[in-house]
């Protein structure tokens, strides 16, 4: 049977034009051919709030989940994925954040379950960095400086006395390109598919963090629970390359080759900070913060126990830290590292 | 039923349906529905019903329609822009078909000014249609002059189908921009062109208007002294885009404001005229968007019945051919853009066309002006014309819409010409970008 | 007891049309208190973004369509209709306007499921430290849907009963010329 996975990330994307037709390809080979996957992407189906509705409703049959668009109904794996974890390895966002959903957090799966909905295959993005028109290399320069951030980067330059503006990404190239704001945050990639590195181009060589926002695969229940044993287990065995595949090929090694090809070709400079020290100890001043302020976000919207998969989020990313050095980008064996550590384990019946 | 089939059936019902007088609203609405209904099932057909209409009205991005449209509104009722109708109507009442031609050139004055061709043709339609017809212009003249020059907006920018274009094509948003001005200026100069031929051949189409006072050389200078208004209104919003103070989406309500800070300063603006500014707006909002969210759900049905890979299938064959891909692309906008909304054009299209255009290495930016003037020939052409609807709506029962579209399709001859021009030559695109760099 | 309908459905239309253009009013200042705080006072309101697409644009693209509908002015086309005869003309009006009624009371009913579950759920959007809370302005949806709906269905009652009374006057947006 053929089954419809919308996709509200334009087609060009790593994760249509490679990750998501690797999946199926590996569900379709092994259930035979029985369960074949239907991708249409660009948001031809659903938008990406509109998404967790459509699949919940069975207008498409799986989709791209963004937690944090929805905090009111996925309010733990928003709160989990909308943590900055410091440095600069999304091979450690990624895996730790699959084994916490999968393994660690019951009121994760309890959450999607209420939205008629399976998820895996949760992949990590990019460091967010600084990017500016002029060089930012000392902190004290963030006071008063007009920065368009969101999420977690957002409550940093706040902390550090930036004015920060939430303008759509797409509207950001305007202001940064006639001064309307002095910096955006945002990862590397932007600098060439939203065009910020035309305008900007000084990117401050910091890790503001990264995270694991996005769950890649998000299936309807009910068409998963058509599924027979075999044929979930297929999934469960394929998910790990679409979180592996898109971590790895599109935010390690693909954001790099476009900071590159942006710093040799477009005039784009990486600016070392001046003081490495004194980042460092803004992002621990933030880091203190973000664990209460999680909470109770978390809480207000009537997660029992936050306390419990943030100290799961903590253990794993020091377990995924070590992995990913043996892991390195090796995208096959991030991969079977993932099934071994965290699919093979999922007792089917919590899902 | 296969997935082609099913798309022409449902093709073919929205055409019946809207000959028979549905409103167009009801007609996509209720064939997308039935269309889902044969294609999955009826509870995936009611389910379309439940969210598609919300989150297509609850969008930022397209906040900028009713506040153009106001801008617009409030340029009208307060006088504002009449001055400048009265102005270029001076210095144009010795052309052939003078009224329609000074229509057509403060559109593209105001295209300056004003992102979206639907905006246009609203404040354009309120201001000139009237003082064409006092004059004995023929009504399709009249109406259609305005229609097609509406879209001249959204070639000069700002645009807000270039800002969407740049976003799903990943491409250089302020180089789309800068592309558009003189194409955006050429369609304006083959409009002007065809009006006055027309004109001069048929005289019967816009009886002569001859001026009537004294001094004419006096009464132009004097005109020009009055449009001062405008004139800090439009280059108050380049201004304000082009000096990073507003986004392209936020720059029709901050349009409005000066607008109405200009009319308040001129004792121009009561509590009762504005409230009809933002009445007129708001209405023809709600006109337009109880169309467009039928048109995204028939959107969405072609995107399930596979009509992206169908467009694959039709143009990969030619994937060799430059030209050929251009030829089957253009008509495949034609087709689309008789019956889809420009962003529903969008999410069909670019997922099949752009992947396909970056291996080829066609330049993405003289791409996007291509495929802005398509859906702007889209918005002119029947059954779903958005810039013939919002005319219609200006000018209420008096004018059916079949004359509006008669009217229009003497400017798409000249389109034809333009799209032509604009293949041949990509240089009248890319020039000004490249001076850019 | 047309009449009766007819003048308190004209009422309410209207007073849709009036929250509308209140919402239109007030989005044109929100988002022009935006501009100016950020590049004025460097400090930038937190929703104007959220607050636009939930309740402004909400209001303004769904509160007017019950009066829309009532003085049929929602875009139609005349391409045949304008050369057959009254009968013929009366029977099809009644057909687009029965289609009208099913699909309104469609999008009713399911705006209705809709506004409900996000109640329900407590639906809101992220906004910069914090959330703002969207779902009331689902219930605009069902809201209109229904006046427009009761709308329709005088219409409908009117064509099949020509003589209860004299058909509502057409308002006519064009300016006297
Ligand atoms: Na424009
Ligand atoms: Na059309």
């Amino acid at each position: 049977e053929t089954y419809t996975y919308g996709s509200w990330v334009p087609a060009s994307d790593y994760i249509n034009s490679d990750a998501l037709p690797e999946v199926f390809r590996r569900v379709d080979e092994e259930t035979n051919g029985e369960v074949q996957w239907e991708l249409i992407a660009g948001g031809q189906l659903a938008g990406g709030v509109e998404t967790f509705a459509a699949i919940q409703d069975g207008l498409m049959d799986a989709g791209v989940a963004a937690a944090n668009y929805v905090p009111n109904l996925l309010p733990s794996i928003a709160t989990l994925y909308g943590l900055a974890v410091p440095g600069d390895d999304p091979v450690a966002a990624a895996g730790a954040a699959n084994e916490v959903m999968m393994l660690h957090c019951p009121s994760c799966l309890e959450e999607t379950r209420n939205l008629n909905q399976v998820p895996m295959g949760g992949y990590a993005s990019a460091p967010y960095m600084l990017i500016c028109r002029d060089p930012i290399t000392r902190v004290d320069q963030l006071q008063g400086l007009r920065v368009r951030a969101s999420g977690a980067p957002l409550n940093i330059m706040e902390m550090a006395g930036a004015s920060t503006v939430s303008v759509s990404l797409a509207d950001t190239v305007s202001l940064l390109q006639r001064g309307g704001v002095d910096c955006t945050t945002g990862i590397g990639d932007w600098l060439k598919t939203f065009g910020y590195g035309d305008f900007a181009k000084n990117v401050t060589d910091f890790s503001l963090g990264v995270s694991s926002p996005i769950v890649g695969l998000m299936i309807n229940r009910d068409v998963w629970n058509g599924f027979t044993e075999e044929q979930k287990m297929a999934h469960l065995r394929a998910a790990p390359w679409l979180s592996a595949m898109h971590t790895i090929n599109n935010f390690v090694i693909g954001t790099n080759e476009t900071l590159e090809d942006q710093i040799a070709n477009n005039g784009v400079k990486m600016v070392a900070p001046e003081n490495p020290e004194e980042w460092q100890a803004m992002m621990d001043r933030y880091l203190e913060e973000q664990r209460t302020t999680a909470i109770e976000m978390a809480s207000n919207f009537g997660v029992e126990d936050p306390e419990a998969f943030l100290d799961a989020y903590d253990e794993a990313l020091i377990k995924w830290g070590k992995l990913s050095e043996e892991i390195g980008t090796d995208v096959d064996k991030f991969a079977e590292t993932l099934w071994e550590e965290v699919y093979s384990k999922v007792d089917l019946s919590t899902l | 039923m296969d997935g082609l089939t099913l798309s022409l059936v449902c093709l073919g019902g929205v055409l019946a349906l809207i000959a028979i007088r549905t409103p167009i609203g009801v007609a996509l609405g209720v064939v997308s529905f039935l269309g889902f209904w044969e294609l999955r099932n009826f509870n995936v057909a009611l389910g379309q019903m439940r969210e598609v209409p919300y989150y297509f009205a609850a969008n930022w991005d397209l906040s900028a329609i009713p506040m153009f449209l106001l801008m617009g509104s409030i340029v009208y009722v307060s006088g504002i822009a009449t001055s400048l109708f009265h102005a270029a109507r001076l210095w144009l009442s010795g052309l052939p078909g003078g009224l329609a031609v000074a229509a057509n050139i403060a559109s593209a004055g105001f295209a300056a000014g004003c992102g979206s061709s639907v905006a246009a043709a609203a404040a354009m339609g309120r201001l000139a249609i009237p003082e064409m017809l006092k004059a004995g212009y023929e009504k399709g003249l009249a109406t259609g002059v305005v229609a097609s020059a509406g879209t001249i907006a959204a070639l000069i920018p700002p645009s807000i189908l270039m800002v969407l274009y740049g976003i799903f094509a990943e491409t250089s948003i302020a180089s789309l921009l800068i592309a558009g001005i003189i194409p955006g200026l050429l369609t304006a100069g083959a409009y002007t062109a065809m009006i006055m031929i027309r004109c001069k051949l048929n005289p019967a189409l816009s009886p002569a208007a001859p001026y009537e006072g004294t001094d004419l050389s006096r009464e132009r200078w004097k005109s020009l002294r009055e449009i001062w208004p405008l004139i800090v209104l439009v280059f108050g919003v380049i201004g304000g885009l082009y000096g990073g103070i507003v986004t392209p989406t936020e720059a029709g309500a901050a349009g409005s404001v000066l607008a109405l800070l200009i009319a308040v300063v001129q004792r121009r603006m009561t509590f009762l005229k504005l409230w009809e500014a933002v009445r007129d707006a708001i209405m023809t909002t709600a006109q337009i968007f109880f169309v467009g969210m039928g048109a995204l759900m028939f959107t969405r049905l072609l995107s399930f019945s596979g009509a992206s890979q169908m467009l694959t299938d039709l143009v990969a064959p030619l994937a060799l051919d430059p030209v050929l891909i251009v030829l089957a692309m253009s008509v495949i906008y034609l087709i689309l853009g008789m019956f889809l909304d420009p962003i529903g054009i969008m999410l069909i299209t670019m997922p099949v066309f752009i992947p396909l255009l970056k291996a080829l290495d066609f330049d993405l930016i003289w791409y996007g002006v291509l495929v802005v003037k398509f859906i702007e020939v889209g918005m002119l052409t029947p059954p779903l014309g958005f810039n013939v609807f919002v005319v219609k709506g200006v000018v209420g029962k008096t004018i059916p819409l079949t004359t509006i579209f008669r009217g229009v399709g003497w400017f798409l001859l000249c389109d034809l010409v333009v799209v032509i021009l604009l293949v041949s030559f990509p240089g009248i695109s890319l020039w000004l970008p490249s001076l850019m760099n | 007891m047309i009449r009766t309908l007819d003048s308190v459905l004209e009422w309410w239309s209207r007073a849709l049309m009036a929250v509308a253009i209140i919402a239109g009013f007030a989005m044109m200042i929100h988002i022009s208190i935006d501009i100016v705080a950020r590049t004025v006072f460097n400090s930038p309101l937190r929703t104007t973004n959220q607050m636009v697409a939930g309740y402004y644009m909400i209001a303004a693209a769904f509160l007017p369509i019950a009066l829309l509908g009532k003085r049929d002015d929602h875009i139609s086309a005349d391409v045949f209709t304008e050369f057959m005869s009254p009968g013929v003309r009366r029977a099809l009006d009644g057909f687009t306007t029965l289609l009208g009624i099913l699909y309104l009371g469609a999008f009713t009913w399911q705006s209705w499921i809709s506004a409900d579950r996000r109640m329900n759920q407590g639906e809101v959007l992220e906004i910069p430290g914090g959330y703002l809370t969207v779902w009331p302005g689902r219930w605009l949806l069902p809201i209109a849907g229904a006046s427009l709906f009761l709308c329709f269905l005088l219409r409908f009652i009117r064509i099949l009963t020509p003589g209860a009374g004299p058909d509502e006057d057409h308002h006519n947006r064009m300016p006297e010329a």
